[in-house]
């Protein structure tokens, strides 16, 4: 009987236990990770739709493609489903404003009503920025779509379990197969160099009145969820710190209120700092490490980077298919050997 | 340097069109200080006829081929739009947000061209895109539907109005009464002018019976990840809508010409609600809500925008019978007024400013 780990609870690994015990329900599925729900990076997460291949380094366009438009269109079921309010999805609309000329964002073809906006319209915004887009995309409010997704979960009888893992040795006793959704924890514990951290500080605040997000590119974002507005951001690469900065906050809020004057009479609600698993290119493979006379398979899915909410589903059953293939490969040599008897 | 001419004006009615008007008014007369301004109403808000309406910018009830219309429309789109973009938004309940406005199909397949798709208001709003695949396939759940997008404007009556008492208030110049006016002839000797915005009460008052109630029926409730508006038109189960509110979500909708009644009912609870889940399916686990029924002042030649002088002698400026527009026309319909009465009550010392438009109409009073 195979037995299979699910090491980190992220929305990733969430997201890929999921996608896996749906395909093998009878199969033996366990949720190992050190921190949940809130406490994990995704809680951190404004969770928009829109990854933007320029963010995305290292991964081939028809395989970042088909992770986009397979989480697009998973999230987009999920709107117009009466279940939209407790998986937190809902559509929402808004622009990027920017200065300098760019190719088009990779996802332009998948969100919908993506337009360029008029010179006139540029004039609205306080900075007069020489370029924007408009579309309308979603937001996955991150709290209730983790709450969700562990729901789901739970009726299929999937165990969790809380263990910090400091080495996949440690599995390989009570486990066959390894699914590594482990994100920023993959650089100690595989001793991978290309995960580096992206930190991010943000301000959740309530201003009920806005209703769009908004990006620029001067490290200023908003974004709607259900009743709050995250307000960033930075993006400080190899920083490890995950306490809250208050230069950073100032500056976060001092961007965002000239974006949006009436900013002014939002509800500070609380701030959060977090480290983006960022690698390139985002590990989606499978991988056997031998321990002695033992071996442990493990399927890799980790270091979205700032894009976990939006590429967690496409990504997910994207390593699915791969544990899917490891599990045929073990059944097949399962059958060569008994056939041999 | 004042003027020191005495002007006296009375407006009827302290809705959208009452209290827009005399903030327009108070701005054109900046440099008279012996200018009068009593508004007289029934009602203030929350009990205008404004504050039950969800309060989306869209001409709707309207006959769109009247010019006036879509100026009043454009100029009133412009204020709000600044107004979003301005400190002002959160206390005065102004949002920006998109709409996706739909209609089914059945077998008269609607062309693009129809007036449907392409609305004549369509120059005046942003982001306006028509809904082809795959983007339609989304609402593959409502059956075979054509339709479009386009970004407009939502301003929350409830909110705004008392915004704008505040602000009136602030000003010496200005004075409220809450009481019912019968007939004209009950202010005559009272004011130079007499500004007419009662709504449908204009038609005990002026005799006019070519206003009518359009009854709309609402449900306001709690729905906060909704951030768009949604609305619905089917061939034979009439209209549903979802237009969010800062922090409520109003569904709707009814056009019930002729039906004077006040109290939402049960049948039309269900329609909306029906109608709404269907839209967006996630609205079923909704139960909650506080139903409302207001009667919309629907005109059969459209708004009345002008000025008489009675048989005896007094001069009314009438503008009433905004149909389900009353927020969308509200600051273009008050500008034409404050015009004509500009004619009757002279101003001649030009008052300019640098301020935006929005602010020199009105300012948050903190």
């Amino acid at each position: 009987m195979i037995r299979v780990a699910v090491v980190g609870a992220g929305v990733v690994g969430l997201s890929t236990a999921l996608c896996i015990k749906s395909q093998h329900p009878s199969l033996s599925v366990t949720i190992i990770a050190n921190r949940f729900l809130d406490a994990t990076t995704s809680d951190g997460a404004g969770g928009l739709f829109r990854p933007d291949q320029r963010f995305i380094g290292g991964v081939e366009p028809s395989v970042l493609k088909d992770w986009c438009q397979t989480s697009f269109d998973h999230f987009n079921n999920l709107i117009f489903s009466n279940i939209a309010a407790e998986a937190g999805v809902s559509q929402v609309s808004g622009y990027q404003l920017f200065n300098d000329s760019r190719p088009d964002p990779s996802y332009k073809d998948i969100v919908y009503n993506f337009r360029y906006l008029t010179k006139e319209e540029l004039t609205i915004f306080p900075d007069h920025y020489k370029y924007g887009y408009f579309c309308t995309t979603f937001y996955v409010e991150t709290r209730k779509y983790m709450k969700y997704l562990t729901k789901l979960l739970n009726e299929k009888q999937v165990p969790f379990i809380k263990k910090k893992i400091h080495s996949f040795e440690e599995l390989v006793e009570n486990y066959d197969i390894v699914v590594n959704c482990i994100g920023y924890g993959a650089k100690d514990v595989c001793h991978d160099n290309l995960i580096r951290p992206i930190r991010g500080q943000m301000i959740r605040v309530r201003a009920p009145w806005i209703k769009h997000f908004y990006y620029t590119d001067d490290n200023c974002y908003m974004i709607p969820n259900t009743d709050t507005i995250v307000l960033g951001g930075t993006r400080q690469l190899d920083d490890e710190n995950t306490t809250v900065d208050l230069n950073d906050k100032d500056g976060i809020w001092q961007r965002c209120l000239r974006l949006c004057p009436s900013l002014a009479q939002a509800e500070i609600l609380w701030d959060w700092a977090g480290l983006r698993p960022n690698r390139e290119p985002i590990r989606v493979e499978t991988e056997t490490i031998k321990y002695g006379n033992k071996q442990l398979l493990i399927v890799h899915n980790y270091g979205h980077g700032g894009n976990g909410i939006s590429l967690s589903w496409g990504t997910a059953i994207d390593a699915a298919r791969r544990f899917s293939s490891l599990l045929n490969g073990i059944n097949n040599q399962d059958k060569q050997l008994t056939s041999k008897l | 340097m004042s003027d020191s001419r005495s002007y006296r004006v009375i407006i009827i009615g302290g809705g959208i069109i009452g209290l827009t008007t005399a903030c327009t008014l108070l701005k054109e007369y900046t440099s008279i200080d012996k200018l009068q301004l009593t508004i007289i109403s029934t009602t203030f808000s929350p009990e205008t006829t404004g504050d039950v309406s969800a309060g989306y910018w869209e001409p709707y009830g309207v006959n769109l081929n009247d010019e006036r219309m879509l100026r009043w429309a454009r100029y009133t789109y412009d204020i709000f739009m600044q107004e979003f973009f301005s400190t002002k938004a959160a206390q005065a309940g102004v949002m920006q947000m998109p709409g996706h406005i739909l209609k089914s199909q059945n077998d008269q397949q609607i062309s693009e061209n129809d007036d449907f798709i392409v609305p004549s208001f369509l120059p005046l709003v942003r982001h306006y895109r028509v809904l082809k695949d795959p983007e339609i396939r989304m609402f593959d759940h409502l059956g075979p539907v054509t339709g479009f997008v386009m970004s407009s404007v939502v301003t929350e009556v409830r909110r705004y109005l008392p915004q704008l008492q505040r602000f009136l208030e602030c000003d010496s110049r200005v004075k409220f009464v809450r009481k019912k006016i019968h007939s004209f002839s009950e202010l005559k000797g009272e004011a130079d002018i007499i500004i007419n915005c009662t709504g449908l009460s204009a038609r005990e008052l002026t005799g006019d019976l070519t206003i009518r109630p359009a009854r709309g029926q609402v449900i306001r409730i709690h729905a906060p990840w909704i951030k768009a508006v949604y609305y619905f038109e089917t061939v034979n189960e009439g209209v549903g809508y979802i237009v969010p509110q800062s922090d409520t979500v109003v569904l709707g909708g009814t056009f019930q010409l002729d039906d004077w009644n006040t109290t939402p009912t049960e049948q039309d609870t269900r329609h909306i609600r029906r109608m709404c889940a269907k839209i967006l399916p996630a609205l079923e686990q909704i139960q909650d809500g506080v139903e409302q029924a207001g009667l919309r002042p629907y005109r059969d030649g459209g708004v009345r925008l002008e000025h008489e002088r009675t048989t005896d002698e007094i001069d009314i400026v009438h503008c009433y019978g905004h149909s389900g527009a009353g927020v969308t026309l509200s600051w273009g319909c008050a500008k034409d007024v404050v015009e004509i009465v500009k004619t009757l009550l002279p101003v001649y010392e030009q008052h300019s400013s640098d301020l935006p438009e929005h602010e020199q109409l009105w300012r948050l009073v903190l």
